[in-house]
């Protein structure tokens, strides 16, 4: 099954830097995920959040790698683990918490526009608010959104 | 007069290779098992059909240059190829299967058919979901103003999210629909350091940086639909794109598309991206999130192949340097992953123009400068004089004899069933696989059969 993982870890981890052990493990999950931290979120108290996939092929996926993480003893967390089942359907492994909120980047908004033939061009004035719903959570091309927790 | 590509594989001992891949042979896993390569992609992909519209690949659908989709299938493309990635630099007559690294458009709405807040508009009149997009749904129409001025639209979501000295590309696909002297169609980033902007030209079909209208970036007219492909890159050790560097150092926050100015201009505003990485991908269409297109790779098992007794793996490939000389400090390019009893990669260095291994073994070089787009055969072998894994490589229309290095780590390691080969593992940018195939036992000289041209 191919999964979508949010993963809490310590801000300061390089996958490079890993254990080979532990690279070796991401490999045989064919583990991948965007550079840096999970596009849209920020950093919380030398924490950041990680959008991986992963193939397991197991019947309790994020079993399997929860339990990885604990043999590996690595300070990580699955936040969210949700994929698509053999027979095609979204099976939610764990939803997205509303405690996500922490880790969303600031709602930017426009209160004066630019002007691009100024001499020099004037950026816009935005401001900042931290918002108050999960949305807008990265994906991956065609993969289903992500489920929120109630 | 093209020729098919194939990636195929010859039996043990030699003889006339079986088309594995191949326009004409699309199914990749047919002999799973028997050193049939199996390709990987964990998230749908785009490419472009033949008229050019933009069509949505299933997971672990491969994309190819040439050949013709029908919805479900490759077949078989006949003299006119057909499926087009509408990248410059690729060969856009000839054939070859796609690979990409996993990229992400940071540009919410890219598409604009999503509604909600972005685009916003920002001067003079409204805009209106009434175009075609290059996906058949809805795209932003920017109408024609009226007099002088312009209109401006505006997509967010690119904050702070590349680090610094990140390589970055953008791109934007849009039609002009209609003006008096649409000569300021631009694209501008807003916010951090300062603003900044590269604008294309539809008189002499350029992209140029404001302030340095030498500097070109890449134009795609997309066939006969009248849409254009701009793009733009940006390399952190250059000088020449400076306005991506606002947008990813300076924390800029907004992406902006203008039509009109002093020549006023109706245009269809596509697809807009922007992505981390050398040279820009193909399309990724987004919604309220970033989103992130998942690599591609093309894994054989070792066993029976490359291993302890026997065996060369030969990849013909396609490199699309952006420019022959901002890559040159970039570092590494992955290409072949070998996995197994030990694990090592097989790596393009640019600053020494050669294939080397990542332990930091012997070489393989390559006598010329790598031009753009340049054409290499690269292969992985294993030597029994020696009982090394060796690496080597040659220009495409190089005649002479092939360059060899020895992969150290792999002196006498590598075998075993949980081993494989893998194209695409580790490459920062996408690249076209023309022609592949694994040879059955060692040779020091080898032929290939099909290529570009």
């Amino acid at each position: 099954m191919i999964c979508d993982a949010i993963l809490n870890m310590p801000d300061d981890t390089s996958f490079g830097a890993l254990p080979a052990a532990v690279q070796a493990t991401i490999r045989q999950m064919r583990g991948e995920w965007p550079a840096g931290m999970m596009p849209g979120t920020r950093v919380v108290s030398g924490r950041r959040l990680t959008h991986v996939l992963i193939d397991i092929d197991t019947a309790d996926p994020l079993a399997t790698i929860e339990s990885a993480i604990t043999a590996h003893q690595l300070d990580w967390q699955v936040l969210a683990m949700q994929g698509i089942d053999a027979s095609g359907h979204l099976a939610i492994l764990r939803p997205v918490p509303v405690t996500i909120l922490d880790y969303l980047e600031d709602t930017l908004t426009v209160t004066a526009p630019p002007d691009p033939l100024a001499s020099p061009p004037t950026p816009p004035v935005i401001a900042t608010s931290r918002p108050t719903q999960v949305a807008g959570l990265h994906l991956y091309e065609g993969h289903p959104p992500w489920a929120i927790a109630p | 007069m093209m020729s098919p590509a194939c990636i195929g594989v010859l039996a043990s001992g030699g003889g006339k290779a079986t088309p594995l891949f191949c326009p004409n042979f699309v199914d990749l896993s047919l002999r799973a098992g028997q050193g049939a390569a199996t390709f990987t992609r964990a998230s749908t992909g785009t490419v472009f059909d033949a008229n050019w519209a933009l069509k949505s690949m299933s997971t672990n659908v491969h994309r190819l240059q040439g050949g013709i989709w029908s919805g479900s299938a490759w077949s078989a493309p006949g003299v006119t190829s057909t499926s087009k990635l509408g990248v410059t630099w690729f060969d856009q007559n000839g054939f070859g299967l796609l690979l990409e690294p996993t990229r992400t458009n940071y540009i919410y709405a890219s598409t604009q058919d999503q509604g909600g807040n972005n685009p916003q508009n920002v001067n003079l009149e409204t805009f209106a979901n009434i175009g075609t997009g290059i996906d058949g749904g809805a795209c932003l129409r920017l109408g024609k103003p009226q007099g002088w001025g312009w209109y401006s639209a505006r997509w967010s979501g690119v904050n702070g999210v590349f680090p610094a000295g990140t390589p970055a590309a953008a791109q934007a696909i849009y039609k002009i629909i209609a003006g008096d002297n649409p000569h300021f169609s631009y694209m501008q980033v807003l916010g951090g350091a300062s603003s900044s902007q590269f604008y294309h030209d539809p008189y002499s079909k350029t992209c140029h940086v404001t302030g340095d209208a030498s500097i070109d970036a890449d134009v795609t007219e997309l066939g006969t639909t009248g849409f254009i492909r701009a793009t733009e890159c940006h390399i952190p050790s250059g000088e020449d794109y400076a306005y991506l560097e606002h947008l990813i150092d300076g924390g800029a926050t907004h992406w902006t598309f203008n039509s009109g100015g002093t020549g006023a201009t109706t245009i269809d505003s596509a697809h807009v991206q922007v992505e981390a990485g050398h040279g820009v991908s193909t399309p990724i269409v987004t919604g309220i999130s970033a989103v992130t297109r998942a690599s591609e790779a093309l894994r054989w098992p070792a066993t029976g192949n490359v291993n302890g007794a026997s065996g060369v793996l030969i990849v013909e490939l396609e490199l699309p340097f952006l420019k022959d000389t901002s890559l040159l400090s970039s570092g590494a390019m992955g290409l072949v992953s070998l996995t197994g009893s030990a694990a090592s990669l097989c790596y393009y260095d640019f600053a020494a123009q050669a294939f080397k291994a990542t332990d930091g073994s012997n070489s393989a070089s390559i006598a010329a400068v790598p031009a753009r787009g340049k054409r290499f055969r690269v292969a992985v072998r294993w030597d029994v004089a020696t009982n090394q894994l060796q690496i080597g490589c040659k220009n495409i229309t190089d005649p002479g004899a092939w360059s060899w290095g020895t992969v150290t780590s792999f002196a006498g390691s590598f075998a075993g069933s949980d081993g494989y080969i893998t194209l695409g593992v580790g490459i920062p940018e996408s690249i076209l696989i023309a022609n592949a195939m694994i040879l059955g036992s060692v040779q020091s000289t080898v032929a290939i059969q099909g290529d570009f041209s």
